[in-house]
C-alpha cells in the first residue's frame, strides 16, 4: 500500500499525438480512485503508466515520495486487473492466481494457503482447477481479481474490470470490489467510461478530456459542483440539460435572456454575468426538472420553456420524460405517475435554485444550482 | 434426387482418379522396396511381390542409406533447434515492435524467395576459406540460414494472433523476459513453434543443391545418398524404393500431424470465451 503522486505527467505517442497533457494530482493511501472520462481522454494511459506498462514522456510519478518513473511494474509492486483476455488460457484458475507467488518463489505450502483465502474471499473456491475457457466472463474477471489482490501490491490498477460483464453481474461485482478494496485498504485505480460505477465505488476521482485533467473531488462534489458544462453532461446517471440563453437583460432586479425566441428567466446567481457576454449557457439535472401539461399552473420563480414530449420511459418509481425544446433535447426525471403521449405539449419548468450556468465560451461553471442532491435510489436501479 | 446422386458419384470418381494419380507411384516405390531384384524386370510385371524380402531395406541401409538417413537426422533437426531458438524472439520483436507488413518482415521474408542457386556458389568459396567445406557444422549453418527466416515470419504471423494483455499481465505479475517467454509466451505459441519447426524440418530433410555442392564424402544427406544410387552402379531399383520409403515415412507422419495442428492452432481458443 502507498500513496501515489503525479507531477506534471505527460504522455506523447510520437510527435503527433499528445494523449496525456501535463496531469498532476495526488492519491492518498489506502483511497480508492477513478479514472473517468469518455473514450481517448487519456485516462487508461495514465492507469498504465501508473502501472509500469506505458513509459512517461515528461514527468514524475512518485509512490509513498519516491520517484519510479523509470522503474518496471515489478519493482513497482502493482497488481492489474485487465478489461479482458486476463487470464493465463494454458493454466488453472489456482494456477493462474498462484503465478505472481511462483514467480517470487514462495513454497508450495505458502502459495496453496494464499490462493486458498483469496479464492474463498471472491467465492471462485469451486472454479478453483478450470481453465479460463471453462468460466463465464464474471467468474474469469473474478479469477484475475484473485491473481491481483493474492499478493498485497502497492497499487492495484482496474483497467475497465467490470465493462464487459452484463447488467446485473456488473451491478453485483461493483459491491464486492468496493466492500474488498475498503477491508483490504489497498491503494486502488480504476479506469472507467461508466460514470455509474466511478460515482458508486470510488472515494475520488479524477474526469478527463482530451488528455486533460478537468476536475478532480469525491463523486458528490463532482456531480453537485462540476467546473464545467462538459463534466456537468459526462458525470452523473442524467446527462445535464444544457439551454444557449441569448440576449441576458438585466433590469428591475430580474435577469432575463432569449431561448428560441421565448423570454426565460435565467438564474440569479449570474447576475452580473450579462455585462461581459450576451450569452450563457444554463443547465439543470433531469431530477431538478418539473413537467408541467397542458392547463396546471407552472410552479413558481422558475426557468420555463415550452417544448414536446419526444418520448416517455417509465423506470419503476420515476419515468423519464425526454422532451424536444426547438432542436433541443430536454430529459426530466417525473416522480409522478402521469402518462405522456408523444408530440404532447408541456412546458418545462426548472427552480430557480436548481439552475447552474456556464460560460458560453469556456463552458467554465459561472453558478452552481443550489437544490442539488444525492441522487434517488430509483435512479441506480434503472442504470 | 437421382440428380444429386450422381453428381456425389462424379464428385467421388473424379476424387478417386486424383487418389490414383498421386498415390500409384508412392505405392509403387512401396511394393518395388519389397521384391528381389530378379522380379523387378519379370515381363509381364508383377503387381504384389512373389517372395516378399527386406533384402533391399539391409542393402540400401549398409550401402549409404543408413549413413545418409542418420546424416539427415544430424543435420536437420539440429539446423531446426536452432531455427526455433533464435526465431522465437526474433519473432516476437518483429510481431511486437514493428508494422506487420512493414518493410522489415517483407525483407526477411524475401530471403527465403531467393533461388537456393544464388547463393550456393558465395557459400562453396566461403566454406572452403573457414574449413566448413564437408562438415556438419557447415550443413547445419546453411540450413538454419535458409530455414531461419520462413520460421521467424511464420511465428511473428502467430504472435500477433496472441493478445497483448497476457504479456502485460505477466509483466505486471512479476515476471522476468525469461520467465515471460516460458511460461506465457512459449505454451501460448506452442502450436505455431510446432507448425514451424516441422516445416524447417521438413525443408532440410528435402534439401538436396547445398547437400550436394557443400559437401563430399564426409556428410552424405538423404538425398544426396539417394542420388548416389544412380551413379556408382547401375541402380537397384528395389534399394532405392527401400531408402525412398524411409526416407519419405517420417515426412508423411509429420505432414499429417501438422495439419491437425494447423486446423487446432487456427481454432485455438486464445481468449478463452
Amino acid at each position: 500500500m502507498a500513496s501515489i503522486e503525479l507531477q506534471n505527467v505527460n504522455k506523447w505517442y510520437g510527435s503527433a499525438v499528445h494523449a496525456v497533457k501535463d496531469i498532476s494530482f495526488k492519491i492518498e493511501d489506502g483511497e480508492f480512485f477513478g479514472l473517468l472520462g469518455p473514450s481517448g481522454s487519456g485516462k487508461t494511459s495514465v492507469l498504465r503508466m501508473l502501472a509500469g506498462l506505458e513509459s512517461v514522456t515528461e514527468g514524475d510519478i512518485l509512490f509513498d515520495g519516491v520517484s519510479v518513473t523509470d522503474q518496471t511494474p515489478q519493482q513497482r509492486n502493482i497488481a492489474m486487473v485487465f478489461e479482458q483476455n486476463a487470464l493465463y488460457p494454458h493454466m488453472t484458475a489456482r494456477q493462474n492466481i498462484a503465478y505472481p507467488l511462483k514467480i517470487r518463489g514462495k513454497s508450495k505450502a505458502e502459495m496453496d494457503e494464499m490462493v486458498g483465502d483469496v479464492a474463498r474471499m471472491l467465492h471462485i473456491d469451486h472454479l478453483i482447477d478450470r481453465r479460463a475457457s471453462q468460466m463465464s466472463g464474471g467468474q474469469q474477471q473474478r479469477v484475475a481479481i484473485a491473481r491481483a489482490l493474492v499478493r498485497r501490491p502497492n497499487l492495484l490498477c482496474l483497467d475497465e474490470p467490470i465493462a464487459h460483464l452484463d447488467t446485473l453481474l456488473r451491478a453485483r461485482l461493483r459491491g464486492e470490489l468496493k466492500r474488498l478494496q475498503r477491508s483490504l485498504g489497498t491503494t486502488s485505480v480504476i479506469v472507467t467510461h461508466d460514470p455509474i460505477e466511478a460515482m458508486t465505488m470510488t472515494d475520488r476521482l479524477a474526469v478527463m478530456r482530451d488528455g486533460v485533467l478537468q476536475q478532480i473531488g469525491s463523486p458528490d462534489e463532482i456531480h453537485n459542483r462540476p467546473v464545467n458544462a462538459f463534466v456537468s453532461q459526462f458525470f452523473g446517471l442524467h446527462s445535464m440539460n444544457l439551454f444557449r440563453v441569448e440576449g441576458l437583460k438585466e433590469s428591475a432586479g430580474k435577469f432575463t435572456g432569449l431561448l428560441n425566441g421565448a423570454h426565460v428567466d435565467v438564474p440569479r446567481s449570474a447576475t452580473g454575468y450579462a455585462d461581459k457576454s450576451g450569452e450563457l449557457l444554463v443547465g439543470c439535472r433531469p431530477h431538478a426538472v418539473v413537467v408541467v401539461k397542458q392547463g396546471e399552473t407552472p410552479p413558481p420563480d422558475t426557468f420555463r420553456i415550452t417544448g414536446r414530449v419526444y418520448v416517455a420511459e417509465p423506470l419503476g418509481e420515476v419515468t423519464l420524460v425526454t422532451m424536444q425544446v426547438g432542436d433541443l433535447t430536454v430529459q426530466a426525471l417525473d416522480p409522478r405517475k402521469r402518462d405522456y403521449a408523444i408530440d404532447e405539449e408541456v412546458m418545462v419548468a426548472v427552480p430557480q435554485a436548481a439552475l447552474y450556468a456556464f460560460d458560453t465560451m469556456s463552458e467554465a461553471t459561472i453558478a452552481f444550482g443550489e437544490a442539488a442532491e444525492t441522487l434517488p435510489t430509483a435512479d441506480l436501479k434503472a442504470g | 434426387m437421382s440428380r444429386s446422386v450422381f453428381n456425389e458419384a462424379l464428385r467421388h470418381l473424379a476424387l478417386l482418379l486424383i487418389l490414383f494419380a498421386v498415390l500409384s507411384p508412392l505405392l509403387w516405390l512401396l511394393l518395388t522396396a519389397f521384391k528381389p531384384y530378379e522380379e523387378l524386370f519379370n515381363n509381364p510385371p508383377t503387381i504384389l511381390p512373389e517372395t516378399a524380402t527386406l533384402v533391399n531395406f539391409t542393402e540400401g541401409w549398409e550401402i549409404g542409406g543408413g549413413k545418409g538417413i542418420m546424416d539427415s537426422l544430424i543435420v536437420s533437426s539440429i539446423s531446426t533447434v536452432i531455427c526455433l531458438i533464435l526465431g522465437f524472439p526474433a519473432a516476437y520483436a518483429l510481431a511486437r515492435r514493428f508494422p506487420p507488413h512493414g518493410q522489415l518482415s517483407f525483407t526477411i521474408l524475401s530471403l527465403r524467395m531467393m533461388p537456393p542457386i544464388v547463393p550456393v556458389i558465395g557459400f562453396y568459396l566461403l566454406f572452403q576459406e573457414l574449413s566448413l567445406f564437408d562438415t556438419y557444422s557447415g550443413l547445419i549453418i546453411v540450413y538454419t540460414f535458409m530455414n531461419l527466416p520462413l520460421v521467424i515470419w511464420l511465428l511473428a504471423e502467430f504472435m500477433r494472433q496472441i493478445p497483448k494483455s497476457y504479456e502485460e499481465a505477466a509483466r505486471v505479475d512479476g515476471a522476468t523476459w525469461f520467465q515471460l517467454f516460458r511460461d506465457v509466451l512459449l505454451p501460448l505459441s506452442l502450436p505455431g513453434v510446432l507448425t514451424a519447426g516441422i516445416l524447417a524440418m521438413i525443408f532440410a530433410w528435402n534439401e538436396f543443391l547445398f547437400s550436394l555442392v557443400l559437401t563430399g564424402d564426409a556428410v552424405i544427406t538423404l538425398p544426396k545418398a539417394l542420388a548416389s544410387f544412380f551413379l556408382f552402379q547401375q541402380p537397384n531399383w528395389g534399394q532405392l524404393g527401400a531408402i525412398g520409403i524411409v526416407a519419405f515415412g517420417p515426412l508423411l507422419l509429420l505432414s499429417y500431424y501438422m495439419q491437425r495442428l494447423l486446423i487446432r492452432s487456427f481454432s485455438i481458443e486464445l481468449g478463452g470465451r
